[in-house]
């Protein structure tokens, strides 16, 4: 009746380790079943043989234990590291470990952003800022004085072809043999270009100057901003004032302020023109004496070529003066905002979206391999902190 | 006087408490005591001493690494043969043992005999053919064998190690004992084990 059951059981009745119950049920059978009693000579027989090739097996090698050892250090060196402080570390898929390495970079750029000081070009807002305009100014004026040339001294203002109306030297700048001719340029983000242009209009008129010439570029888009270009012409003497009151009328972006020493040019023609006055004299006292056709007439194309010669010098000189009178400012202006879209037009409102998502992008993308580069930068601090994180973890590992 | 099983137990539960603290002088008594059982018990799968030693290290590695997870439900050494099956089991998979690496054991036999008197000569031919025997076995039938005759693990223990139920032991052992009777009556000591 149990001999299915107790006959799987015969192997561990031989080796002994059947429960009491089991081991006697398998000890009739073996008496009462002529099969099972065969089976447990078998499996006794079987057991001893095992057991002899157990015992003459061999033995393992005598430096096993010192290779095992050293494995058990080796395990113990990647246990200090997995400290409970960076157990979770070793715990995590490689692509976890990626996923945690990108979070601690990202909040590390964040932080970078957050630290960082701002060091962006100069926005709108910034550069309208009255009070920040000074230090702006002194850092971004640049003067540049050409060496005063050696020329005699009073002959400048000598010049026969001055112009009648022009200041005098000393309301120009004209010095003793230096006259200097001023240029100027300025940068201006405006709030509306429209009306910086009329103010720059009254601003010559009120300066005794005019505006020599004015290039409007009205945005054709939007999201493009409006912008102009003007040349002023001003007294010399009230160059700087002009200047400074353009400085004031939006957010300075640039200035420039360049000097040039003319007064040698201008007594230098002044000097040929003289001599060729006196060689125009000369010419004409000849033709007056008369002679021969012939010599007449080479004088004559002498004479010709002579006053050729002077108006020209004339010329130049009287240009050299006007620039010492009067001094150009040319101005860029630009608004400070871009040009808005059209209302009611969803082709536009798209577009300006289309546009403003570029723009913005550009600014993360700028910003986000800045704050990557304060990262790097800031780097050796993180991986000493690191390290003495990971020195002062091992310190608190188990004895 | 000799420790009885249970003592023994309880002294090696105390060696792996003691290797979850990191002390390597009870890793050394528990490595001395498991290295010839557990070499042993991988020359029944792998035929090569040098790949045995280094999966006995491996086990004791892994004891060590795992002690602190040992939680006593069964013997130590169910314990330690648990890991021990699964490492020759995948060490089998990894690599089969070339034929050259069977003369390991069989030489170590033969110089035991070479001593011996007839009875002894005779008891060696039948080790011989019981080692040939369970090289043809698969190695799940081998490894009941081996754990039930040589380690003298019941069929629970054996569950156990081999993470399997008790049934699956049972037929485990009644086809490995079918195959291993064949095969020594192929090599002509039937009538040796009849």
């Amino acid at each position: 009746m149990n001999h299915p059951r107790i006959s799987e059981l015969l192997p561990w009745y031989v080796n002994g380790t059947l429960a009491i119950g089991d081991r006697q049920a398998a000890a009739l059978e073996a008496a009462s079943c002529e099969e099972c009693a065969k089976d447990v000579e078998d499996l006794t027989k079987i057991q001893a043989a095992m057991l002899e090739l157990e015992a003459t097996a061999g033995e393992p090698d005598d430096y096993a234990l010192t290779r095992a050892l050293a494995a058990v250090e080796d395990e113990e060196r990647k246990r200090r590291l997995g400290h409970p402080w960076f157990g979770w570390w070793w715990a995590l898929t490689p692509f976890r470990r990626a996923f945690v390495v990108s979070a601690a970079l990202g909040i590390m750029i964040a932080g970078g952003f957050i630290v960082a000081p701002k060091t962006a070009p100069p926005v709108p807002a910034a550069v309208t800022d009255q009070s920040a305009t000074p230090i702006a100014l002194e850092s971004m004026q640049r003067v540049q004085l050409e060496a005063p040339a050696a020329s005699d001294s009073g002959a400048a203002n000598s010049a026969p072809g001055a112009q009648p109306q022009a200041p005098s030297p000393t309301a120009t700048g004209a010095t003793d043999g230096v006259e200097i001719a001023k240029t100027g340029g300025v940068s201006l983000l405006v709030p509306d270009v429209e009306s910086a242009i009329a103010g720059l209009m009254a601003l010559a008129k009120n300066q005794s100057g005019a505006v020599l010439s004015l290039d409007d570029q009205t945005p054709s888009r939007a999201g493009d901003r409006h912008t102009a270009s003007l040349e002023l012409i001003v007294p010399a003497s009230r160059f700087d004032a002009t200047v400074v009151a353009l400085s004031k009328l939006g957010g300075l972006r640039s200035r420039t302020i360049s000097a040039r020493n003319v007064g040698g040019q201008i007594v230098d023609s002044q000097a040929r023109l003289r001599n060729l006055q006196h060689a125009e004299a000369d010419y004409l006292k000849i033709m007056d004496r008369s002679g021969k056709i012939d010599d007449v007439l080479a004088v004559e194309n002498q004479l010709s070529s002579t006053r050729e010669q002077i108006e020209e010098l004339d010329g130049q000189v009287q240009a050299l003066h006007d620039q010492v009178a009067f001094a150009s400012i040319s101005i860029d202006l630009e608004d400070e905002a871009p040009a808005a879209a059209a209302a009611g037009s969803p082709a536009a409102a798209i577009r300006d979206s289309w546009l403003a998502a570029l723009q913005s992008m550009q600014t993360f993308t700028i910003a986000l391999v800045g704050g990557m580069l304060w990262g790097v930068a800031f780097a050796p601090y993180v991986l000493g902190l690191a390290l003495v994180v990971w020195i002062v973890a091992i310190r608190l590992r188990r004895p | 006087m000799p420790i009885s099983p249970d003592e023994t137990a309880a002294l090696e539960e105390h060696w792996i408490h003691l290797i979850a603290k990191g002390d390597r002088t009870a890793f050394e008594r528990l490595y001395r005591s498991y290295q010839g059982p557990l070499f042993r018990y991988f020359l029944h799968f792998v035929h090569a001493a040098g790949l045995a030693e280094e999966l006995t290290n491996d086990v004791m590695v892994e004891v060590w690494r795992g002690a602190g997870r040992f939680k006593a439900r069964s013997r130590p050494s169910v314990w330690i043969f648990g890991i021990a099956y699964h490492k020759a089991i995948d060490a089998l998979r990894k690599r089969r043992p070339p034929v050259s690496e069977l003369r390991v054991v069989e030489s170590v036999a033969s110089a035991d005999a070479r001593g011996a008197p007839e009875a002894a000569a005779e008891r060696e031919s039948i080790r011989k053919d019981v080692s040939a025997a369970l090289d043809t076995l698969s190695a799940d039938h081998r490894a009941v064998l081996v754990l039930t005759f040589i380690q003298g693990y019941g069929y629970d223990e054996i569950a156990h190690v081999m993470g399997c139920p008790v049934n699956t032991v049972k037929t485990r052992m009644f086809y490995a004992k079918r195959q291993l009777k064949e095969a020594l009556s192929r090599r002509g000591v039937r009538r040796e084990i009849s």
